[in-house]
């Protein structure tokens, strides 16, 4: 009998401490399966933050450091810097990356530092237990916006389009973990920038649209169905930017 | 034998780290340790180093704790208001047992407080910011040539013990130039095979993670007990003070750093004018805190000093530590005033024949 | 054992009171004293007052700030104001005379720089005179100049060369 599917060995054998119907896994799945593909696992290393993700480090099948709480872009610049011949990741939160960590990671953006940004949106603070993140929506509810969140807590903050203005970066793209077409799309995305790392070519964020049906108090088919029509609403999917592809650069 | 070069505190310490061996450095500037940065920007990269100047304080340690725990030698520098916001990164450092050096140049405080010399960051230094049970080896040069070879005594302190050590000086001494021997040979590097995260798994045969996470609490505890085995051997090992006039016995000044310098003068003093034999006890690290040997250079002595910048964080140690009949005196003054050989030498006539106060709050 | 010597330079920012303190710390280098110079630092650097206080002590003595200055160099007004109370009868004294009115020996630096065409290196007359008064060699000046202003324009490096020999064979000292 021929073997048609096997986990992947760019994750360890511990089991995801993730919620039933969260999308974390799918991606931590998607990150493991391109590092081994493109035979950089033994060479790669982990930068897990803090949020949902937290154990990241024992999850991913590399070398690895949990950084504290929103500053993994720091961490990996320093990581980075000593073994540019490492491939070197930041695995993120939105709370971690786009609220605390907001200055850290548009610093590392801004020197184009040639590291990876897997950066997973569900737009709240899902470790925690639900609270606002800078990602919610207008209106959605979470524990620390009852009635919905409205402008006076401000707008739900559009991480890749502000990252993609930095002048220096190779690749930024937003995707969404909700269903098979857009996970195949969005492992094709965390390739690309994978290899935009591996060319030398500087910064790469992928930013996955992913759900916390606890949080967010549907189903988990519901959830994806809300990535789908909400989400997507307020974040638009797309490449927001392709140096490679610029005619003036 | 290197030849004797005059150099500017910040300058000073910035080439002899380079000549430790230093391999990166991350900082952001503040004053007064601005030339420390500054003179990094320049020779770091020059010789094949790395040098970042990071976006804050906290992403300037976080950049060291990641080069650190990729197995780098690696400094950073900043002063009073910015190591503030590097506790958090130094606990960091510490619960993950990496090693890595912190220059700490002081300024006066609180608050944004003023740019001018201090020692008020005594506690901040010894006692840390950082949540949890964690210590910081704490260096106190009193002059631009100790604070060179502390460098490379926290180097080398850092990567015997795998914890974060600082050289706590203040804005005199990185400001002032100096005569200065500058080292000429690296130290030595450790093999951090072992534990670093530098990605070479398959090499090793097995992954290297750095953390400080536990949630199960009886590995915390194991954890903690483990750490505090450690800082139990760095206090038995590394407390270290200079007792300048071991023949003096009619009583003594307890200073660091600049005061020590200052007290110096002081002692010299109170015999040419006085007639007393006074010591100076300059105590060279802060943690561990020399506390035996402190207990024995004051012993039987009805007085002592403590002399200091800063309104009486060292003071309220040198009485919880020493616990003896010798009447502990304070004479200090904080805020970028520096102390003078007068304010000592009339600060201890006028105590040494009292009673024990309680001047620290 | 060399004599202590204790310097205070003060004066405008941009009068150059802090490179005379250095050069004179790097004079006592070269003679094997142990030196340090402390400069005011912070804003006043970067503009207003500045002053630097040179030690040089024998080697194993502690070099820092200290009163009872052997030697001092006043630049203005506020600087004489600030530092009268550390000036005694023994401590040498000179004075900028062009800013100010008292009784002590000094020079019109601005002036005498002025007529000499060497403006910009005024602050090397007064060093040529501190190196005078405290009767060290003449080269001593010229090759610590020659160290610390390595990079410099030639024209530049002359001028302060010939600004420093006017301040050394200055009448007041």
């Amino acid at each position: 009998m021929s073997t048609v599917f096997k986990k992947t060995g760019g994750l360890t054998d511990t089991p995801f401490s993730y919620c039933p119907g969260c999308t974390h896994g799918i991606i931590h799945r998607l990150v493991a399966e391109v590092l081994e593909e493109l035979g950089i696992l033994d060479r790669s290393i982990t930068i897990a933050s803090v949020g949902c993700s937290v154990f990241a480090y024992d999850y991913f099948n590399t070398d690895a450091l949990q950084s504290p709480h929103g500053r993994a872009p720091a961490v990996a610049t320093g990581v980075k810097r000593m073994h540019p011949d490492k491939i070197v990741f930041t695995y993120q939160g939105d709370g971690d990356l786009a609220s605390i960590g907001a200055a850290e990671i548009i610093h590392a953006a801004n020197r184009n530092e040639n590291i990876t940004v897997i950066f997973v949106n569900n737009a709240i603070y899902g470790m925690t237990g639900g609270q606002m993140a800078p990602t919610t929506l207008y209106n959605q509810v979470t524990t620390t916006t009852p009635l919905g969140r409205e402008a006076i807590s401000g707008a739900p903050l559009k991480m890749s389009e502000m990252i993609a203005t930095m002048e220096h970066i190779a690749y930024v793209e937003r995707c969404m973990a909700a269903d098979g077409p857009s996970i195949m799309k969005t492992k094709r995305a965390i390739r690309k920038a994978f290899e935009c790392q591996m060319n030398n070519e500087g910064f790469s964020m992928i930013e996955v649209l992913s759900s916390c049906n606890i949080g967010w108090k549907l189903s988990p088919v519901e959830s994806l169905n809300y990535i789908k029509n909400t989400m997507t609403q307020t974040f638009p999917l797309g490449v927001f930017r392709e140096r490679k592809n610029e005619t003036n650069h | 034998m290197s030849k004797v070069e005059f150099l500017k505190g910040n300058e000073a310490i910035a080439k002899a780290a380079l000549n430790y061996g230093l391999e990166a450095f991350f900082g952001y500037p503040i004053t007064p340790q601005n030339e420390l940065i500054e003179t990094m920007s320049n020779i770091m990269p020059a010789n094949g180093r790395v040098f970042v100047q990071a976006e804050s304080e906290i992403a300037a340690i976080n950049m060291v704790y990641g080069a650190a725990g990729a197995g780098a030698r690696v400094m950073t520098s900043s002063s009073s208001v910015g190591i503030a916001l590097k506790q958090e990164g130094i606990s960091f450092c510490a619960g993950s047992e990496l090693p890595c050096v912190i220059v700490s140049v002081s300024r006066s405080g609180p608050g944004l407080g003023g740019i001018l010399p201090a020692q008020s960051d005594y506690h901040q230094s010894v006692y840390g910011g950082g949540n949890g049970d964690y210590r910081v080896i704490v260096l106190a040069p009193a002059s631009v040539q100790e604070a060179v070879d502390d460098v490379g005594k926290a180097f080398v302190l850092a990567e015997k013990y795998r914890n974060p050590t600082m050289v706590l000086l203040d804005g005199a001494i990185a400001q002032m130039m100096a005569s200065v021997k500058l080292p000429t040979e690296p130290l030595p590097y450790p093999d951090n095979t072992s534990w670093a995260a530098s990605g070479a798994a398959k090499e090793r045969g097995s992954r290297n993670v750095i953390n400080s996470l536990y949630l199960d609490p009886t590995k915390l505890y194991a954890h903690n007990q483990k750490l505090h085995a450690k800082y139990r051997e760095i206090a038995k090992n590394e407390a270290w003070l200079i007792d300048h006039q071991p023949e003096s016995h009619d009583g003594a000044i307890i200073a660091y750093g600049t005061s020590a310098k200052i007290a110096l003068g002081a002692v010299q003093r109170l015999k040419d004018e006085h007639g007393l034999n006074v010591k100076c006890i300059q105590l060279r690290t802060l943690w561990p805190f020399p506390k035996q040997a402190l207990k024995e250079a004051i012993k039987g002595m009805k007085f002592a000093l403590v002399a200091e910048m800063s309104m009486g964080q060292l003071f309220q140690d040198v009485l919880a530590f020493t616990r003896t009949d010798t009447v502990i005196g304070y004479v200090g003054k904080a805020g970028g005033e520096i102390i003078t050989s007068d304010d000592i030498v009339l600060g201890y006539l006028a105590q040494m024949g009292g009673e024990q106060i309680e001047h620290s709050v | 054992m060399k004599p202590t010597i204790k310097l205070v330079c003060a004066g405008f920012g941009g009068q150059g009171v802090l490179s005379v303190g250095q050069l004179i710390g790097m004079c006592g280098i070269e003679l094997g004293y142990d030196v340090s110079w402390m400069p005011s630092y912070g804003p006043e650097m970067r503009g207003g007052t500045a002053n630097c206080h040179v030690v040089l002590s024998n080697i194993g003595q502690s070099p820092f700030i200290g009163k009872d200055m052997t030697h001092a160099l006043l630049m203005n007004d506020a600087a004489f104001n600030k530092f009268k109370p550390l000036i005694n009868d023994d401590t040498s004294v000179v004075i900028h005379t062009g800013l100010i009115h008292q009784h002590y020996p000094g020079c019109d630096f601005s002036a005498l720089a002025h007529e000499h065409g060497v403006d910009k290196s005024m602050n090397m007359i007064a060093f040529g005179m501190l190196v005078k008064s405290l009767g060290w060699d003449e080269n001593l000046g010229y090759k610590v100049m020659k160290s610390k202003f390595k990079g410099l324009s030639k024209s530049l490096i002359e001028n302060n060369e010939k600004a420093f020999r006017l301040g050394f064979t200055h009448e007041s000292v």
